[in-house]
C-alpha cells in the first residue's frame, strides 16, 4: 500500500524551494529583531543585563512574567483541549463514514467553513454574542434570567482568559478535525474493516490502528496551533483583558510606547517568543519524525 | 533546502538594499525650494503636492469633518489631501523614527495631529521640523504668551508645533437615568458614588494610547494634593510624596467599580459602549461641545449631557507637527495655516461638525467684525449637551510635565491593577 506521508516527501525540490523561501522571508525580521536587541544592549554583558531586567516596571511594566505564563498556558490548554476533542471526533466520524460506506469519506463542509473565517471576524462574533451586553446577555434579560448586564457572567475580556480559550477552541478544533479526518480516512478505511473482520473491537482498533496513524498529524497540528496562539494578536486584542495581557499584545504596546527605550524590550520579548516556538518546534518535529517512521512500518 | 534558503535570502537582501539605496538617492531637494519665512514661496512650493496627514482615525464624525472641511480648502491651493487614519498617534511616531533610522529623507509622514508624550518623544530625538509655526500668517491670531498654548505637557513647543484646538476633560451622564443633583462633583464624590452604586462606574485604564484614563487619574492626583502647579515641572520628591496616596485612594474603591475593578475599558470607544449599553453610569469626553458630537455620531444616547467636577478637570491644546524628514513640508504649513483661519475655528467647535473641540486663537486678536461675530455665535450655540463655558473655565486645570505621564501609567498598572 502506498504510504501517503514519507520522509522523502520533505526532500522534493519544490518543497525545498518553497520552504527555503518562506524561511528566508520569515527570518529577515527575526534577524533584524536580534540585531536590534543586540545593538541596544551594546555587548553580551548588556544583553544579559537587559534580559535580567526585562520584568522591571520601566521595561515591561512589570508584566512580563505574568504575561509569559498566561500566554504559554493559554496556548497549551487551548491546543490540548482542541486536540483531544478533534481526535475523538475524527475517530468517530471516520468510523461512522466507514460503517455507512460513504465513498467520499467524512463530509467536512462545516469545519471547512469554520476554518475559513478569519480570526478577527470570529473574535468579533464571539464578543458580540458573549459580552455582558451581547446577544446572549440580552436573551437572558428577555427570559428574566438576569436583571442587568452585570449579572451576566464575564465571558470575554476576563482575567482568566475564558473568552480567549473559547475563541481558540472554536477555531483550532475545526482546523485539527479537518486535518485529522483526512489523514485517518486515507488509511484507516482500508485497515479498519480488515481488523474488524478479524475480531478487533472499536477500542482495540482505535488504540492500535487509528492512534498510530493519527499520532504524527496530531503532533503536527498541536504544534501549529500552539505556535499560532503563542504569537497571535487579533483575538487577544479584541477579547483579552487589560491584565494579564497576552505577550503579543504586550509586545505591540511596548513597541509603540512613546517611551522609545521600551522598543528594545519589545524586540527582546519577541525574540524570546521565537526561542520558545523554535524549541517546541524542534521537539515536536523530532517526535513527528519518530512517529512517521513507525507509521511507515504499519 | 539550505541552498534555496541562502539564495532567496540573498535575493531579498539585495532587493531591500536596492530599494533603500534608490530611496536614499531621491533625497529631498524640495526643502531647499522654499523658505518657511517667505509665505509666497511656501504657497508656490505647496502647489501640486499631495499632503499625507497622519491622524487618529477612530471617529467617523471627525474623519468626515476633515475630509469635507480641510480637503476642499486645501484643493484651492492645489494640494490634494491624503488623510492616513491611524489607531494611535504613536503609530505615526514609530513610522517617523523607523524611517529616519533607515535614512529615509523623503519620509511618508508629512504632518501629524499630536500632543503630549508623542511630541516629547519626537522632540527629544530632534525629529521635528523647527522654526515654521510662527511664520504662518494666521499665527498672529494665537496668543503665544499663554502657557496652555506654548507648553505641551509642560514642554515648550517652540516653533515645532502649531496649535489646532483645545480640549478639556469632562464627564458624561444620561439625563434619563440621573438627576443633575445626583452627579458627583469631585473625584472623591465619584469614588463615593461608585461605592453607593456598586458596579455602575469605571474609568479608562491609564496607559499609552489611552491618555484619557491617565488624565482622569491625574485629575484625582491634583485633587489629593489640592494643587496642580506642583506638577508643572518634574520633581521626583513630589511624585514620591503623592503617588502612594493616589494608589491608596483608588485601591480603596476598586471593589465598587465595574467588574469589581478586575477589568477596565481600554479605550474611550469601549467606555462609550458600556455607557450606551447602560452597563455604567458615566462616560467621558474631551470635546468643548460636550456630549454633542458623540450624540451626532450615534455613540451615546441622545439624552446624554456633559458635566464637570468643581475643579481639576484637565484642559490642554493639541497641535500639528511636521517631521524633519517630511517630503511635503510646504503643503503641511498651508494646512496648519488654514486650520487657524477664524472661519474654520468657528466651524470646528460646533457639535454638528462632529469635531467639537475648542478654539486656539485668541478672540481679542481677531479684528474682522464678521469673523469675530462668527466665532462668538459658534461658541455660544453649543447646545444642551455641552457644559456652560463658565463652568469649564472654573474647573479647568493644566496638564502636568510629561515625565509624570509614564510614572502614572506604570504605577497604576503595578499598584492599582496589579
Amino acid at each position: 500500500m502506498a504510504n501517503p506521508v514519507t520522509p522523502n516527501m520533505y526532500l522534493s525540490s519544490r518543497f525545498k524551494f518553497v520552504t527555503g523561501g518562506a524561511l528566508a522571508v520569515l527570518l529577515i525580521p527575526v534577524f533584524y529583531s536580534l540585531w536590534y536587541v543586540l545593538a541596544q544592549a551594546n555587548n553580551a554583558e548588556g544583553f544579559i543585563g537587559n534580559l535580567s531586567r526585562i520584568d522591571a516596571p520601566e521595561n515591561a511594566n512589570g508584566e512580563f512574567l505574568e504575561s509569559f505564563l498566561f500566554t504559554v498556558l493559554l496556548a497549551v490548554i487551548s491546543s490540548t483541549v482542541a486536540l483531544m476533542a478533534a481526535l475523538i471526533s475524527s475517530a468517530l466520524l471516520v468510523e461512522h463514514s466507514i460503517k455507512n460506506k460513504f465513498k467520499k469519506g467524512v463530509d467536512g463542509t462545516w469545519f471547512e467553513v469554520l476554518v475559513s473565517i478569519p480570526h478577527a471576524v470570529w473574535a468579533a462574533a464571539i464578543f458580540l454574542w458573549l459580552s455582558q451586553s451581547g446577544v446572549l446577555s440580552r436573551i437572558s434579560f428577555q427570559l428574566g434570567l438576569v436583571e442587568n448586564p452585570a449579572d451576566f457572567p464575564t465571558l470575554v475580556r476576563d482575567n482568566n482568559g475564558l473568552g480567549l480559550f473559547i475563541h481558540y477552541l472554536s477555531k483550532e478544533y475545526p482546523f485539527m478535525l479537518l486535518v485529522l479526518t483526512v489523514v485517518l480516512w486515507a488509511r484507516y478505511r482500508y485497515l479498519s474493516p480488515v481488523a474488524a473482520s478479524l475480531g478487533a473491537g472499536l477500542i482495540y482498533r482505535t488504540r492500535y490502528l487509528a492512534w498510530p496513524i493519527l499520532k504524527p498529524a496530531a503532533l503536527g497540528v498541536w504544534l501549529v496551533s500552539f505556535s499560532f496562539i503563542l504569537h497571535s494578536y487579533e483575538a487577544p486584542a479584541l477579547l483579552g483583558s487589560v491584565k494579564p495581557r497576552v505577550l503579543s499584545v504586550l509586545v505591540f504596546e511596548l513597541f509603540k510606547d512613546p517611551t522609545i527605550e521600551k522598543r528594545a524590550t519589545a524586540a527582546l520579548i519577541g525574540v524570546l517568543l521565537l526561542v520558545v516556538t523554535a524549541f517546541a518546534s524542534l521537539v515536536g518535529l523530532f517526535l513527528i519524525w519518530k512517529s512517521t517512521r513507525k507509521v511507515a512500518d504499519v | 533546502m539550505l541552498k534555496s534558503f541562502f539564495k532567496v535570502t540573498a535575493g531579498l537582501c539585495a532587493a531591500t538594499f536596492l530599494l533603500v539605496a534608490c530611496g536614499a538617492d531621491e533625497t529631498q531637494t524640495e526643502a531647499a525650494s522654499f523658505d518657511p519665512q517667505d509665505w509666497d514661496s511656501v504657497l508656490q512650493s505647496a502647489d501640486g503636492q499631495t499632503l499625507n496627514w497622519y491622524i487618529w482615525g477612530g471617529s467617523d464624525s471627525i474623519n468626515d469633518f476633515i475630509d469635507t472641511t480641510y480637503g476642499p480648502a486645501l484643493e484651492e491651493f492645489g494640494i490634494e489631501l491624503n488623510r492616513v487614519p491611524i489607531e494611535d498617534t504613536a503609530d505615526a511616531v514609530t513610522k517617523v523614527i523607523n524611517e529616519t533610522e533607515a535614512g529615509k529623507d523623503d519620509g511618508s509622514v508629512d504632518i501629524i495631529w499630536i500632543n503630549g508624550e508623542n511630541f516629547a518623544t519626537l522632540d527629544k530625538q530632534g525629529l521635528l521640523f523647527d522654526e515654521w509655526a510662527r511664520s504662518l500668517p494666521n499665527s498672529s491670531l494665537v496668543d503665544f504668551e499663554n502657557p496652555v498654548i506654548t507648553k505641551d505637557f509642560g514642554r515648550d513647543i517652540g516653533e515645532k508645533e502649531s496649535p489646532w484646538s483645545s480640549t478639556q476633560f469632562q464627564m458624561i451622564y444620561d439625563t434619563d437615568r440621573l438627576e443633575e443633583t445626583e452627579l458627583p462633583r469631585s473625584y472623591k464624590d465619584f469614588q463615593q458614588y461608585a461605592c453607593d452604586n456598586p458596579g455602575r462606574v469605571t474609568y479608562i485604564a491609564p496607559g499609552p494610547g489611552a491618555f484619557q484614563g491617565t488624565r482622569f487619574v491625574k485629575g484625582s492626583l491634583y485633587e489629593l494634593a489640592d494643587d496642580s502647579s506642583v506638577f508643572g515641572e518634574f520633581d521626583q520628591s513630589v511624585w514620591d510624596e503623592w503617588s502612594p496616596k493616589l494608589w491608596e485612594s483608588w485601591n480603596e474603591v476598586e471593589q465598587c467599580l465595574w467588574q469589581e475593578g478586575n477589568n477596565y475599558p481600554q479605550t474611550e470607544a469601549e467606555l462609550h459602549q458600556l455607557f450606551a449599553n447602560n452597563e455604567v453610569d458615566f462616560s467621558i469626553t474631551q470635546a468643548i461641545a460636550g456630549a454633542g458630537p458623540l450624540i451626532e455620531d450615534g455613540s451615546i444616547p441622545e439624552t446624554s449631557k456633559a458635566f464637570v467636577f468643581d475643579n481639576w478637570m484637565i484642559a490642554d491644546s493639541n497641535y500639528l507637527a511636521i517631521p524633519v524628514n517630511a517630503e511635503n513640508k510646504a503643503s503641511a504649513m498651508v494646512l496648519a495655516n488654514i486650520i487657524l483661519e477664524p472661519e474654520f475655528q468657528a466651524v470646528q467647535i460646533t457639535p454638528e461638525s462632529g469635531f467639537g473641540l475648542g478654539y486656539v486663537i485668541d478672540l481679542s486678536k481677531v479684528k474682522d467684525e464678521a469673523q469675530l461675530t462668527l466665532l462668538q455665535e459658534a461658541s455660544s450655540g453649543l447646545g444642551e449637551a455641552a457644559v456652560d463655558p463658565r463652568d469649564l473655565v472654573a474647573s479647568s486645570a493644566p496638564d502636568s510635565a510629561s515625565e509624570y505621564q509614564d510614572l502614572l501609567e506604570q504605577g497604576w498598572r503595578s499598584q492599582v491593577l496589579g
